[in-house]
């Protein structure tokens, strides 16, 4: 049975700027990973800030393991460490490498020497053993972004937070990142939530994506995110959309593939237009939602492609429900996934 | 001029000879001001910390407050504790006054608000993250406060030797309140005010001397914390 280490219910957290995070209900099961994906200002931080027990909510319950945690709890520093955050942009104690790892354990009583092969194996895990003893001033960003998370999981707490690990990392250290993150958690039963607003990323590293859009959990993805076969030779190749169309894509990728597309990349018409996109087909509107200024308009072909437009092009196009009309998109606006 | 080049003679000489008279008043300087500032530490450092990390009624007053207290007249404190202290004042059963407690009590009223100002800007300076990150790693709240002056370490230790500058150098409280008692409460600045007076530059400049052997490596352990602060 599955059984969840974090729960959100009813939860509402508003702040000066007039920022409100608002989630009905949300849970984490133990030994899942969870991205949270969103544009800046969806409210990921926030939502981690609350998970970690950094702050807590105006209204609604946060529960670990089926008990409310609060900021009156008399065990709330216990609380904290069965969790842990390492934020976007995270901060490393004055001192050497090996002494901000040891910082969090130190916190638990444990003594250097009954740690030290721990500390020496999470090091070597990150490639950072050979600078143990260097300050931590002296570390490049990525080597910074690693030790923090090195900090963090050494701690073998229930739920690690991530809030955007990767965010100003080069290709290569975000490989070496994810790459630790899927192996550490095959290994593990804790629980990883992980906030990013890469949705490849999100694609890659885990199987629950939340999807954050102003302080709100999305109930329908506003990314177009399908199953398909994608076949063909080169560069340009067609992909067979799960009981949908079929898409051109520009990928070296090919078989079963995870495919996205963004909402806003997807053009409207009443008519099929001359251009280059290779993609041009009609459907039926299903849906009309208005989100944060925009026009959410699902358009079903097969399957639902959700289209973001203007209240002024939702106008002239006097869109309304069953109405026909053309999708058109690029092959290169189709992300293709693992 | 002559008698200016005959007193750096003669103090040179009672330097090199370590005059007792010398060393005296400069052990009597060294140990009032390292206990003023002891104190000043133990009240300045937690003052600072507090007003810069808790948010209540009058912080900023209390800014206000202690930031004109920086710049206290040592008359003025010299007057406030001679008052005090003296037979008729509150505190006259004690017995403080022209005693190197007395000194002690003015030199710490100095310094307090210099340590307590400059700790509160080091504590504000320290990065907001280290809080957030202490907690996230599991610190309870002591703990969080240890790592934020374990962070900002290198300006309070800056707040504390500027300090102790201040009080090693001040002349005004120890002339009220200790009294310039040779042996007893004659410290190096109202010694170098006395001998000058008399027209004796060679023990003055003698003293002048040790006051700036003793300020000249506060100041390098002063710009060194500064630079490791920055």
């Amino acid at each position: 049975m599955e059984k969840p280490v974090l729960k959100v219910e009813n939860l509402s957290r508003s702040y000066k700027d007039g920022f409100t995070l608002q989630i009905p209900y949300l849970e984490f099961q133990e030994g899942k990973i969870y991205t949270l994906f969103g544009p800046n200002g969806a409210g990921k931080t926030t939502l981690l800030n609350l998970l970690a027990f950094l702050d807590f909510p105006e209204k609604g319950k946060i529960l670990f393991r089926e008990k409310e945690v609060t900021s009156k709890n008399s065990n709330l520093v216990l609380l904290r460490k069965k969790i842990t955050l390492v934020m976007q942009d995270p901060y490393l104690f004055k001192g050497s490498v090996i002494q901000n790892v040891y910082y969090g354990l130190e916190l638990r009583s444990l003594k250097f020497n009954e740690v030290k092969e721990k500390i020496g194996k999470a090091l070597n895990m990150l490639g950072l053993w050979k600078l143990r003893n260097r300050d931590v001033q002296t570390l490049s960003g990525g080597e910074r972004q690693k030790l923090a998370l090195a900090r963090a999981i050494i701690l073998d707490t229930e739920a690690l937070l991530l809030d955007e690990p990767t965010a100003y990392l080069d290709e290569v250290y975000t490989a070496s990142i994810e790459e630790f993150i899927s192996n550490i958690m095959a290994k593990s039963s804790r629980t990883l939530i992980m906030a990013t607003h890469n949705l490849e990323q999100a694609h890659r590293l885990s199987k629950e994506i939340i999807f954050l859009l102003g302080g709100r959990i999305q109930s329908v993805s506003p990314w177009n995110a399908y199953s398909a076969e994608v076949r063909g030779e080169g560069d340009l190749k067609t992909a067979q959309i799960n009981s949908g169309p079929e898409i051109y894509v520009v990928t070296k990728k090919s078989g079963r593939r995870r495919l996205g597309i963004d909402p806003k990349n997807i053009i409207l018409s009443l008519d099929r237009i001359e251009s280059s996109a290779l993609n041009s087909f009609k459907g039926k509107v299903t849906s009309i939602k208005e989100i944060n200024d925009l026009m959410q308009i699902t358009v079903k072909r097969g399957v639902d492609f959700n289209i973001l437009i203007t209240h002024k092009s939702f106008a002239e196009l006097k869109i309304a429900l069953g109405k026909d009309l053309y999708l058109t998109f690029k092959a290169s606006a189709v992300e293709v996934f693992r | 001029m002559d008698n200016i080049f005959e007193g750096i003679r003669c103090a040179l000489k009672m330097i090199v000879r370590l005059d007792r008279q010398v060393i005296s008043i400069a052990l009597i300087s060294i140990k009032v001001s390292i206990t003023s500032i002891i104190l000043a530490t133990l009240l300045g450092v937690p003052v600072g910390f507090y007003v810069a990390l808790k948010d209540f009624w009058g912080k900023q007053a209390a800014v206000v407050i202690l930031n004109t207290l920086m710049a206290l007249p040592t008359v003025l404190i010299g007057l406030l504790v001679y008052s005090f202290l003296s037979r008729q004042g509150p505190l006259g059963t004690l017995g403080f006054l022209y005693t190197p407690w007395a000194m002690v009590i003015g030199q710490s009223i100095l310094a307090f608000p210099i340590v307590a100002g400059l700790s509160l800007s080091a504590t504000q300076g320290v990065d907001k993250r280290v809080k957030k990150t202490a907690l996230a790693l599991g610190a309870n709240g002591r703990q969080t406060a240890l790592a934020i002056l374990a962070e900002g370490r290198f300006a309070i230790f800056a707040a504390i030797i500027a300090g102790f500058g201040r009080v090693f150098t001040e002349v005004g409280i120890s002339m009220m309140v200790g009294g310039n008692i040779q042996g007893y409460t004659r410290n190096i600045t109202t010694a170098i005010a006395l001998e000058t007076g008399k027209g004796e530059f060679g023990l003055g400049i003698a003293l002048g001397i040790v006051l700036l052997m003793v300020a000249l490596p506060i100041n390098i352990l002063f710009y060194y914390f500064q630079r490791k602060k920055s």
